[in-house]
Parts: C-alpha cells; sequence; structure tokens
C-alpha cells in the first residue's frame, strides 16, 4: 500500500515542479550549470543529548552541490539540483559505538545523496511551476514534491507568490538504549512535512524593494532525532517528542540601494511554534560592486538569532516524562553568525574546446557560535557557466 | 481578517509605480532579493539544523546530512 501510494505521489508530483534556485531567465535554448562546494566543520563540547556523556558534537561535512537549468522556450526552464554529502558525527558514531545497535560495523563515515528535479514557466504576469525531490542517508529517506505560483500586478512592481513543500519521509530511531546490549534501530518510521509560504513584494522606489512573507510549516509522525538521547537519572533513553509540531514564521526583508555600488540588505523573522519556541532573527548584508561592468561583488553579513527553549527541553531529567529531549539545538541561546563572499565574473572562456560564457567564481566563509556551547565554520566555493 | 487587510494595504501601496524605464538599477545582482541562490541552499539547510526556528527560506525537510 505504501509502495502504491508512493507512486501515485511521485506520479502526481510530475505534473508540478520546484522553482528553481536559479533566479535570472536565461535565452531560449541557453544552459547554466553551477557547482558550489560546501566545507563544514562544527564543535562543541555541550551537547547534553549525546549518548556517552562527553557532550562533543563535532561534525565534518563535505557537500558538493551541482545545479543545472535549460530554457526551452521563451517563457519555460527545466532545472536540476543534485547533492552528496560525506560526512562524521561524533554524536551518531558514539551511539552506536556503545550500543552495537547497527547490527554491523559501528557508524562512523556517512553520505547522503539528494536531488531535485523541477519546471518553471513565466509568461506575463504569470510565474509557475513545481518539481519533486528525493533525499537518501543511512537513517533517512525523503521523497518531495512542491508546486509555487506568484502574479505580478501594476506592471510587475507588485508580486504576490504562493508555495508549498510535501515531504513524505522515512526515518530510522534507536530505541531502548539502556541496556546497550537492548539496543535496536527501529527503521522505516513516518514523517511528513508540509510547508506553505505567502510572499509579497514590492518596488518601492527605483533603489527600494520591500518583500513580507509568511510561513507555516506542519511537521507529524516521529519527530525524534536518531542520535539524540536523554538521561533520566543516570541512565540514557531515547528522546520522546510529541507526533506534532505545528510552525509559524512572519519575516520582511528591505533592499536598499546606498550609492550606485553599494546595497543594503536588512531582514527580520519572528518565529512561533506549539512547542513554545519563540525567535527572532535579524540580518544585515552589505553588498559592494568592486567592478561594475562586470558585476562582480563583495558580500559582508552578520546575522543574530535568539531563541526560547522548546517545552519539552531539559539537560537532564529526574523522572520519565511523556516528551523530553536535551537535543541542543532545541534549547535557549543566542547565536551570532558572520560572513564574506566574493563573486568574480571572470567572462567567456574555451575550456576543452567548448565556449562558456558569464563564467563566474564565488569564495565566502562563514563563521558561527551558540552560547549554549555550538560553534561552526565553513567556506563555500562555486563555479557557474553558461552555454 | 489581519492578513486581508495586510494584504489589501500591500496592493494600495503597489499603486506607486517604478516605471520600467526605471527599473535598471534594481536589475543589478546587488539589488536582487538573493544575489546567490545556489550558495544560500547550503547556508539556510544548515541554520535549519542548528536552530530551533525554520520559515522564510526554502529548508524545512528532506533530511539532514549532518547530525
Amino acid at each position: 500500500m505504501d509502495v502504491i501510494k508512493k507512486i501515485l505521489y511521485i506520479t502526481s508530483a510530475f505534473l508540478y515542479c520546484v522553482k528553481g534556485v536559479f533566479a535570472e531567465t536565461l535565452e531560449a535554448g541557453k544552459s547554466k550549470f553551477k557547482t558550489v562546494f560546501n566545507f563544514y566543520h562544527q564543535n562543541s563540547n555541550d551537547g547534553a543529548q549525546v549518548y556517552d556523556n562527553s557532550g562533543r558534537e563535532e561534525a565534518n561535512v563535505v557537500e558538493p552541490m551541482f545545479f543545472f537549468q535549460h530554457q526551452v522556450d521563451e517563457y519555460t526552464n527545466v532545472n536540476a539540483q543534485f547533492v552528496l554529502d560525506f560526512w562524521t558525527a561524533a554524536s551518531d558514531t558514539k551511539l552506536d559505538a556503545q550500543t552495537g545497535a547497527s547490527g554491523g560495523e559501528g557508524i562512523k563515515g556517512q553520505n547522503r545523496v539528494s536531488g531535485k528535479l523541477g519546471v518553471q514557466r513565466e509568461k506575463g504576469d504569470w510565474s509557475y511551476g513545481g518539481g519533486i525531490g528525493y533525499s537518501s542517508e543511512y537513517d533517512y529517506r525523503s521523497l518531495s514534491g512542491s508546486f509555487n505560483v506568484a502574479k505580478s500586478f501594476a506592471q510587475k512592481n507588485f508580486t504576490l507568490g504562493f508555495g508549498i513543500q510535501y515531504y513524505m519521509d522515512e526515518v530510522d530511531l534507536f530505541t531502548d538504549l539502556t541496556p546497550p546490549a537492548d539496543a535496536n534501530i527501529t527503521t522505516g518510521l513516518d514523517r511528513t512535512i508540509l510547508a506553505t509560504s505567502l510572499t509579497a513584494t514590492q518596488l518601492l522606489t527605483t533603489r527600494d524593494i520591500i518583500q513580507f512573507g509568511i510561513n507555516y510549516v506542519k511537521a507529524s509522525d516521529y519527530l525524534e532525532s536518531t542520535a539524540s538521547s536523554v538521561l533520566i537519572s543516570g541512565i540514557r533513553e531515547a528522546e520522546q517528542l510529541p507526533d506534532s509540531r505545528d510552525r509559524y514564521a512572519l519575516s520582511t526583508k528591505w533592499v536598499h540601494g546606498i550609492s550606485d555600488i553599494s546595497s543594503l540588505h536588512t531582514s527580520y523573522r519572528y518565529y512561533f511554534d506549539d512547542w513554545e519556541v519563540k525567535a527572532h532573527t535579524v540580518k544585515l548584508a552589505f553588498y559592494l560592486e568592486v567592478n561594475e561592468e562586470d558585476e562582480d561583488y563583495v558580500e559582508l553579513f552578520v546575522r543574530g538569532h535568539k531563541q526560547d527553549k522548546a517545552e519539552y527541553f531539559a539537560k537532564s531529567f529526574s523522572a520519565t516524562r511523556e516528551f523530553m529531549t536535551s537535543d541542543s539545538d532545541l534549547d535557549e541561546f543566542i547565536s551570532g553568525e558572520v560572513g564574506v563572499y566574493y563573486s568574480n565574473n571572470v567572462g567567456d572562456k574555451n575550456w576543452f574546446g567548448f565556449n562558456f560564457e558569464n563564467v563566474e567564481w564565488g569564495n565566502g566563509i562563514v563563521m558561527f557560535n551558540r552560547d549554549n556551547g555550538m560553534r561552526y565554520s565553513y567556506i563555500q566555493t562555486s563555479l557557474g557557466v553558461q552555454f | 481578517m489581519k492578513l486581508f487587510v495586510l494584504l489589501n494595504m500591500l496592493f494600495i501601496i503597489s499603486c506607486a509605480n517604478v516605471k520600467q524605464i526605471d527599473r535598471g538599477y534594481l536589475s543589478k545582482k546587488i539589488m536582487q532579493l538573493d544575489p546567490h541562490p545556489e550558495e544560500s541552499v547550503f547556508r539556510e539547510e544548515v541554520r535549519s539544523f542548528r536552530e530551533g526556528a525554520v520559515g522564510g527560506s526554502s529548508a524545512v525537510g528532506g533530511g539532514c546530512g549532518c547530525n
């Protein structure tokens, strides 16, 4: 029955598709290809959910991403995204090494494969499209579909957009953690996520754009994390979370042209959900063109985030409760993030006998610190070509 | 109801047109709502897993690739 449901789901999702990440419209018949390599390192000694009480949450991720877009005709493009992940995560490794629950060699290196395929059509004042997606890792599998539509008004000064995404996922969770010999992994547990967004974008002046957004996300079924455990009077057990979470976000963004070669992007988001997490997020990004002809630019940004803890969170518990988590991501914290990015258009190139246009090389670094112990940084390097 | 009023207000604001001929500056990369959407995919993915909040971005599901 599940298989039939999935086949029907995939088939119907083909009727729609994902809005491509490429923002620009290419000439008919032209294609764009871009790779983004991400190198991520995370460190922490304060993760109360880690099975061996060490708190260690270090992780290293290498994630190459590949984006492709082809403009079929004046109005329609097809697009695809393919992602590979390779990582090591201390929390998984420690949990499995001590329980042996996976039944084979303990979890060390892991990987994920993910892909999306979509089509987007823009004609007159209307834009619409959709897509399907797939993702697979050792403890998680995901099938998704999405649809988006936007309508412009007043000679495209005002645009109203609506998007919907649906994820039909499966997660594997560790259970019966104490004693370690009894631990096992229960596979194929359902998790569904419905995400909707409504955005309104207005051109205010020749130098100002403002956008408002409302998001609603409904997550259902098994929402626990694979590697998260809780400490109950000195005994480790798997975290327990409700089978539903309603999440809301209100956001606004203002893009202001400061001069002919610089702009300031200011954004704010207020988030709340029925697990009593409330969060405020502010971001300021400054863009400076360093070569006006090729539009090479530098981005400098700072981002601040403050959130309350989920009502089920505690670093340890004195007695079993219906719902319990010690996941540091659901703790109360304030975080700061800074980043710099440089985009360099190196023009047209002939490589290996092929002519490429608008070759664009990008490099960036982001650093993040949370006041509950977590810190991470990553480097991004990208290469985009048109042909 | 509040949403309806908000959207109507935005619609009314939209009467303040910026003519097509005056949009040259708005078409620059640095004036796009997201000048590098491909890089933002990873940025938003990381944030969605290291914060208890989501929304205002595209990353809401589909696995982590982290733990």
